[in-house]
């Protein structure tokens, strides 16, 4: 018999969504969205791995997963929606070159997007947003507000945020506050 | 200005991202140097009045150990490199 019961929950359940600020003729300058949760791996490069940046490339394709950079010698390896990464095929494939960490249920997916996207994220964070810059593909673990956030380019006018679980709440709010000028329409995982 | 600080990672960054853990210069000693010794290596620290090099940490970005060259009265930046890639 147990007393608590552990329910598995969405970190972003009890999160605000729908339409907020002055939503213009052209819709949402900003649209917020909580994305599913997926298979998330971090990677950090032995000092003497060889051509690891190719090998990480070669099993994102073949696990059909994106590989990000986050820092020096470190990357994030996001599983597709639905499917699990193979750690053990992954493991193998290399060995000793890279240490791996599991951050699946540690780790949650924003997604911000939008003809203001950029601008409501610039108010929040020191990275230079000009496409010229920071164009799509471009990754950065940086700051916004106090929250440590890994942030990509996903295309000309979308984002994708990657937080710690326990701060991805916080975050939502302060993303709201900050898109609310440019009108937002927020929404959750299952809308998509 | 030492509130942006240009890692060699990551690129130009606010000094929130940055935690600095102070005197890079310092030498360890033996371990079975005198008490003296690893007192003044763990307790004592200069005041420099000038160019100073530090151990800074990149804790909001890259979470690389840095070493960043800074003035104590001017706080102009000489050079950051990394504190694993010194020569």
């Amino acid at each position: 018999m147990f007393d608590i019961r552990l329910v598995s929950k969405a970190a972003l359940a009890d999160a605000r969504f729908g339409q907020s600020g002055a939503i213009g003729p052209k819709g949402p300058g900003v649209v917020l969205s909580a994305l599913p949760e997926t298979s998330l791996l971090s990677l950090l490069a032995a000092p003497d791995a060889v051509a690891l940046l190719e090998r990480l490339a070669a099993l994102a394709t073949h696990e059909q997963a994106q590989l990000r950079s986050a820092g020096y010698a470190q990357w994030l390896l996001i599983g597709a929606v639905g499917t699990s990464l193979d750690l053990v095929a992954i493991e193998a494939a290399l060995g000793r070159d890279a240490a791996l960490v599991d951050l699946g249920h540690a780790r949650v997916r924003i997604s911000i997007a939008g003809p203001s996207a950029a601008d409501a994220l610039a108010k929040g964070c020191a990275i230079d947003l000009d496409p010229e810059a920071f164009p799509p593909g471009r990754s950065a673990q940086t700051l916004l507000g106090h929250i440590g956030v890994h942030l990509t380019r996903i295309g000309p006018e979308a984002f994708e945020l990657i937080v710690m679980r326990s701060f991805a709440l916080n975050l939502w709010q302060d993303l709201l506050v900050l898109s609310r000028a440019f009108g937002v329409d927020a929404r959750a995982a299952t809308d998509l | 200005m030492a509130s942006l600080l240009s890692c060699p990672h990551c690129g130009t960054r606010p000094r929130e991202e940055f935690t600095v853990r102070g005197d890079a210069t310092l030498i360890r000693p033996a371990a079975d140097a005198p008490q003296s010794e690893w007192e003044a290596y763990v307790f004592l620290r200069d005041n420099p009045r000038g160019w100073h090099k530090e151990h800074w940490h990149h804790t909001g970005g890259c979470r690389r150990w840095l070493v960043v060259e800074r003035h104590t009265v001017s706080h102009a930046i000489r050079s950051v490199v990394d504190a694993g890639m010194r020569a």
